[in-house]
């Protein structure tokens, strides 16, 4: 496999710490922002809501929390169109009233003197679930890992673009560091490794004296090349694997969910977003509440320097397609892409000339070449006794394709398809 | 807020390398202009005429079968890129009707009746190639052996350039060579500035190698097939070239391999990735078993365009080298 580097298209500058959004005058908050069954509706329309009041209670082993972003009034209860198809209820919530946490001091409970089991509850209680991934629900994340296995921070963001977890561990590193011990003593983990930039950033000395002397045990920092960043996470499998004895992946935005749920005692109601693309006039990281709908925050990064071409929910590699711009903030929403079309470089799909650089550069060592032959000649079979379920959907074959295919896109349309 | 103008939903990844497919042949194609404003330079207007005449029919036979497949595909630049390869390849001199009917049954029958672009199973400038030599083999030798029958634009280069090697030659002999107890033969100089035997002008082969390595360094064509089909051609050809005359280990492998259009098949013809393999290994046998044919066809055949039937004939072994190397390997492996 021949490495690929990927230009890092980061060329703004980071405001440590991060500010915060505007709030949303009007939240939409989806039910479903996490693996599994959407959460079951516990409010009706007129119904007062307050801060971090629960909107939504688990339905099924996948399904988690959903809290009330905001102070308000149940506007409707609706249907909203999911980025990634099919459709989930939403509830839209009406800002007014007082907060009963912003602007107060917060409160602080010792963890140390917690129960496991309470510690447990009430990181599911507070609705946190993975927030790179799924949304697998933590409970079930932390369930199957063994005891001694490392925990991995993966403090950088390996697709362009996108700032949001180096923007966390800067301005919250004793926090996602003392959220990292938390989950250490309820897995009874073994070393915390930090993977962080290879390239000094603003605020890497004081990352370093925070993360060296530590308590218990020390935490180890390794410094990864931003440029190969993506496929070294590939190759190390993905957050919350169970392979035996495979390091328990926890990216700062989740540790800082849980930092928050543990020792503050809120609910899972904000996340940072990073707002950027050439079409976004002042790109930048932002804490957003959950709910608040992405156009708020394209207007508060200046908005569009120019009609994009594309827009993005997520990473430009992995992310969705945003339909419109009233797409609200999900727990799982690390980023918000205006592109245009430099940035994208479409071009016509052309017949496969056969030349072999998505094969070069698999992650996964499979031919996508051969499986894309197979599922476009009608057969299935051969394409999956080829390994097309070995295929991680992280879309290196089509971003290198010379003739634009949508390989990627295809293989996740057939995977799991039956035989 | 309303949706923004006109944005696309498909799905991710929704950004893209900087290649290509049009955009490499379009590079491709301009490197070789280059030779081809070199060689007119030597040959005069008559290589800018056969050009001009493959380009054009290359051209207007894409158009007619993208016309038959209701499907625009002049821009991806292959079309163009055959044309100006048939015309390279062929020696000037050749009557007018050659490149026309070599570039059209490249276009239309060994790519357009197979389904257009990247379904071909031979490459077309190739099989343009060997179809116009079939037709009129006696033309291709005639030409081969008479300088062009046009004005030269600067008649005076051909002496310079036959001057500058006997000066070099003899510079390196007295240099380099001659206390090592060895001699260099004159012409290779003239040969890579585009002079080819007996002082007929034709493609500058130093100039075809020095663009190549822009292709290697800009990885749109890869070293292996070009670097085992040159040892594969030069080893047996030091060793037998000359058996007849002066034994073993004398032929002259260089000066075989600059005559004519080895260079020119070896990086650009040989290296289309839709009919040659692209993993190292396959690219290998590929490269070496053409190298070998080339060398059989020119002793056995004695013809100048040996290069060209070897790579046509590994072409369309291809799906044979692919599917018996993936078997070896899969049985390895079980």
């Amino acid at each position: 496999m021949h490495s690929l580097r990927l230009e890092p298209r980061r060329d703004w500058d980071l405001t440590i710490p991060v500010p915060n959004a505007f709030l949303p005058t009007n939240a939409i908050v989806l039910l479903k922002q996490h693996a599994g069954n959407p959460a079951r509706c516990a409010v009706k329309e007129g119904d007062e809501v307050r801060e971090g009041m629960v909107l939504g209670v688990p339905d099924g082993d996948f399904s988690a929390y959903v809290h009330s972003p905001i102070p308000g009034k149940v506007r409707s209860i609706t249907t909203v169109r999911l980025p990634g198809g099919g459709e989930c209820e939403a509830v839209e919530i009406l800002l007014h009233g007082s907060f009963d946490r912003l602007g107060k001091r917060p409160e602080r409970y010792i963890w140390k003197g917690m129960r496991r089991l309470d510690i447990l509850q009430a990181i599911k209680a507070k609705g946190v679930v993975e927030t790179t991934g799924r949304g697998f629900p933590l409970d079930r994340l932390l369930g199957g890992s063994e005891p001694g296995c490392d925990i991995v921070i993966p403090a950088l963001d390996p697709e362009p673009y996108i700032r949001t977890e180096t923007a966390i561990f800067a301005s919250r590193t004793a926090q996602v560091l003392e959220a990292a011990r938390i989950v250490q003593t309820l897995t009874e983990a073994g070393r915390i490794r930090v993977l962080i930039e290879a390239t000094r950033q603003q605020g890497q000395e004081e990352i370093e004296a925070l993360a060296a002397p530590s308590e218990s045990s020390a935490i180890e920092l390794t410094r990864i090349a931003l440029s190969q960043a993506y496929t070294i996470g590939l190759a190390s499998g993905h957050e919350g694997s169970k392979k035996k004895g495979s390091p328990i992946r926890l990216a700062p935005s989740l540790l800082v969910a849980i930092y928050d749920a543990v020792i503050e005692a809120r609910a899972f109601v904000e996340r940072y977003v990073t707002v950027a693309g050439g079409a976004i006039r002042r790109p930048s990281v932002l804490k957003a509440r959950i709910g608040t709908p992405i156009g708020d925050l394209i207007e508060e990064c200046g908005g569009f320097l120019e009609a994009p071409e594309r827009l993005v929910l997520g990473g430009p590699l992995t992310g969705l397609p945003a339909r419109d711009l009233d797409m609200p903030v999900t727990k799982t929403l690390g980023g918000i892409l205006a592109l245009t079309p430099p940035e994208t470089r479409r071009a016509k799909v052309r017949p496969c000339i056969r030349c072999g650089l998505c094969r070069e550069h698999c992650p996964v060592g499979i031919d996508p070449e051969a499986i894309m032959r197979d599922l476009l000649g009608g057969r299935p079979g051969a394409a999956h006794a080829k390994g097309l379920d070995s295929c991680v959907s992280c879309g290196i074959c089509s971003y290198v394709c010379p003739s634009r295919l949508e390989l990627s896109q295809t293989f996740a349309a057939h995977s799991g398809a039956p035989r | 807020m309303k949706a923004t103008r006109r944005v696309l939903v498909s799905g991710a990844p929704f950004i893209h390398g900087a290649r290509t497919a049009a955009r490499d042949a379009w590079f491709v194609s301009a490197l070789l202009v280059l030779v081809l404003v070199w060689e007119s330079l030597l040959s005069g207007w008559g290589s800018l005429i056969v050009a001009g005449v493959a380009v054009g029919t290359a051209l207007l036979a894409e158009l007619l079968q993208s016309g038959l497949r209701r499907r625009f595909e002049l821009d991806d630049g292959s079309g163009f890129l055959t044309g100006l390869l048939i015309a390279l390849a062929l020696p000037p001199g050749l009557p007018i009707y050659v490149p026309i009917v070599a570039a059209a049954f490249a276009i239309l029958v060994v790519k357009g009746a197979f389904g257009g672009l990247g379904n071909n199973w031979m490459n077309p400038a190739l099989g343009g190639l060997a179809f116009a030599w079939l037709d009129w083999p006696s033309q291709f030798t005639t030409a081969l052996h008479s300088a062009s029958p046009l004005a030269p634009l600067l008649p005076n280069l051909p002496h310079l350039l036959v001057g500058f090697d006997e000066w070099a030659s003899a510079a390196l002999n007295s240099l380099l060579f001659q206390p090592l107890g060895a001699t260099m033969p004159s012409g290779y100089f003239a040969s890579l500035l585009g002079l080819g035997a007996g002082g007929v002008p034709g493609v500058p082969m130093g100039l075809v190698l020095a663009l190549s390595t822009i292709l290697i360094g800009k990885r749109i064509i890869h070293w292996q097939i070009p670097a085992a089909m040159f040892a594969f051609f030069a080893l047996p050809t030091w060793i037998f070239g000359d058996v007849a005359s002066t034994g073993f280990f004398s032929g002259d492998a260089l000066g075989h391999s600059l005559a004519g259009p080895f260079f020119l098949v070896a990086f650009f013809m040989a290296t289309d990735p839709v009919t040659s393999p692209s993993r190292q290994a396959r690219m290998i046998i590929f490269g070496g078993a053409s190298g070998v044919l080339a060398f059989l066809f020119v002793y056995f055949g004695a013809t100048a365009l040996a290069p060209i039937l070897a790579v046509l004939f590994m072409n369309t072994l291809m799906p044979f080298i692919d599917e018996s190397a993936s078997r070896l390997l899969r049985g390895r492996r079980g």
